[in-house]
């Protein structure tokens, strides 16, 4: 009886640490930074722009990183929370991150919805890319990019126009700010037109490498460092791989000489080490957005510089 | 303090949900029970979602009424199915209702594959996204449970008539289908067998339904709790919950089982 009575009471104790932990963990928070600007972004990349823009006058955080696949977010309550705070929000858009503007709907927040002061249209002035054409109104089958491909941040150039519609919201919003933001995406976009310029240099030799991806992930990656995309694991994008389609793209593979097959951490590698199996193509593995907690994909300029040392890897181990 | 007021706020609708789901699925599930085809549970509610993705997959962007309608149909016709059979004996009932699941699951699975765009909402509803569950949507839902409720209680027919049967595994698919839209075909399992498991082993016959009530009601409050705290996804969390209550059911019942063993032994 009494060891009973000992453990319950440690389980009260334990709940009670929890309850008290999380309740400081939220008061904290309002007393320490109550003067940020609270922005929330759905995926690292877009939080760590606006990091370097805002800086220290904004509080960022975002919901996703390179980890997870950005298209399917599995809501949490901190989320939702986050919303409720928020002043800004830069959504990706072009209905990739639906779950996203479910949980603006959710927060009932007037500052962010679509439309609002808070809500940056992140990729305004971006050429979209494989726009679909069909009829309105007639059911399309597959597709999870019915406005175009929305992977439009993987290209550097798209980086500073992003960076750019960051600024101009973030100035409106808070015009006394503005000459530090401009001053800040000056020195940002500085700083991506040199890793740029290294980045293109390093990679001149291996320029029209052909390439295979999972999805349509790097599709403007590859535009801008002149990698030829030849095809995609998925048949339509969002649409797991068939036997058939798998075997007509190792044909096409082997037919275009294709060296490479790049895809992301949350793909089914299986399907990848299958076809590199028939094809000879080397599996390579490349992450479309940034991950804090890993030193070298810790923001955009080193995921960019990351991904591009993995492939010049992969093909120097080949041609070799 | 603001905070505190928020998540409750948005937590609010979705517990409220949990309640009304609670309410009618734990009856659902008793009734299925005593008819000894658990299966069915999960088959219906598998067969309402396959209706749902149909919709889906023939209409581009289907209103949420168009959906439960396809929900509702499917999972009727497939419910008349299965109370045609229901005369046989339980081996092949059980059988009949695993195949109806093999069946469903994977023609849903092949209109998945044929659906990427929509996939995402086909994805929620197959977890659960009850913390997007809003005032409007409880309401309605009640209300439909509320009704079909009423309904049951008027009409306590006597059962293994055709008549019967058809009545409950078509009032059961009206509520299936809209509770697996709110809430995901998981958590509507869940809650449809695991508290019913769970008192079976733990109460005499008599206290069945209450008892599932309550421990029902006990792992929603603690899920939901744990799910603010830790900030975990809630639907996976309260049927976490529910099931570790299962399981602590299970092992007090095996040593009660193996308490009596050694009576016997000894004497
Ligand atoms: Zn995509």
């Amino acid at each position: 009886m009494r060891k009973q009575k000992k453990i319950a009471s440690l389980a009260k104790i334990v709940l009670l640490n929890q309850v008290l932990l999380f309740l400081f963990s939220i008061l904290g928070k309002s007393v320490g930074e109550a003067k940020k600007i609270k922005v929330v972004s759905p995926i690292c990349t877009f939080a760590d722009i606006a990091k370097n823009i805002g800086g220290d006058r904004v509080d960022v955080i975002n919901l996703s990183d390179g980890l997870n696949d950005p298209h399917f977010v599995e809501p949490k309550p901190s989320m939702i929370i986050h919303m409720i705070n928020a002043e800004v929000v830069i959504p990706i858009g072009l209905r990739l991150d639906m779950w996203f503007f479910s949980l603006i709907e959710k927060s009932a927040n007037p500052k962010i919805f679509e439309g609002s002061s808070g809500f940056i249209r992140t990729y305004e002035g971006v050429r979209i890319l494989e726009v679909p054409e069909y009829k309105i109104g007639q059911p399309r089958i597959g597709d999870i990019h019915p406005e175009g491909n929305p992977h439009y941040w993987l290209s550097p150039d798209n980086a500073k126009i992003i960076a750019m519609n960051i600024t101009k919201k973030l100035s409106e919003i808070y015009p006394e700010e503005k000459g530090y933001f401009m001053k800040n995406a000056e020195i940002f976009i500085g700083k991506i037109d040199e890793a740029e310029e290294d980045l293109k240099k390093e990679f001149s030799r291996f320029e029209g490498v052909k390439a295979i991806q999972y999805h349509k992930t790097f599709t403007y990656f590859a535009d801008f460092f002149k990698i030829k995309i030849v095809g995609e694991l998925e048949p339509y994008p969002g649409i797991p791989p068939t036997p058939s389609h798998i075997s007509q793209l190792a044909e096409k593979m082997k037919k275009e000489r294709v060296e490479i097959i790049i895809y992301e951490p949350f793909r089914n590698k299986k399907d990848v080490e299958r076809l590199s199996k028939i094809t000879s193509a080397t599996p390579t593995e490349l992450y479309a957005d940034c991950v804090p907690q890993i030193n070298e994909l810790k923001d955009y300029i080193s995921l960019i510089r990351y991904n591009i040392r993995k492939i010049m890897m992969s093909i120097e181990g080949k041609r070799k | 303090m603001h905070e505190l007021k928020d998540i409750l706020s948005l937590i609010l609708p979705a517990f409220f949900i949990s309640l009304s789901l609670i309410l009618i699925h734990v009856y659902f599930g008793t009734k299925i029970f005593e008819r000894g085809v658990i299966f069915a549970d999960i088959a219906i509610a598998q067969s309402a979602f396959l209706g749902s993705s149909i919709a889906f997959l023939l209409f581009d962007n289907p209103s949420k009424e168009l959906t439960y309608l396809f929900g509702v149909l499917s999972s009727v016709l497939f419910g008349l199915l299965i109370s045609s059979q229901m005369k046989r004996e339980v081996v092949f009932k059980e059988g009949f209702i695993g195949v109806i699941y093999a069946l469903t699951s994977s023609l849903s699975i092949i209109v998945l594959s044929k659906l990427g765009r929509e996939s995402e909402h086909i994805r929620y509803m197959l977890t659960g996204n009850i913390l997007f569950v809003s005032w409007e949507d409880v309401i309605k839902a009640s209300l439909i449970y509320l009704v079909i409720g009423i309904l049951h209680i008027i009409f306590k027919m006597k059962k293994e008539s055709f008549v019967s049967e058809f009545f409950f595994f078509s009032t059961f698919g009206l509520v299936v289908s809209s509770s697996v839209s709110l809430a995901g075909v998981l958590l509507v399992f869940s809650y449809l067998i695991v508290p019913v498991l769970t008192s079976k082993l733990l109460f005499s016959p008599r206290y069945t339904l209450l008892s599932s009530y309550l421990i029902a009601l006990i792992s929603t409050i603690i899920g939901f709790t744990l799910s603010v705290v830790n900030d975990l996804p809630t639907a996976p969390t309260v049927i976490s919950v529910c099931i570790l209550f299962f399981f602590i059911a299970l092992f007090i019942d095996s040593i009660k089982n193996l308490k009596k063993k050694k009576q016997k032994l000894s004497s």
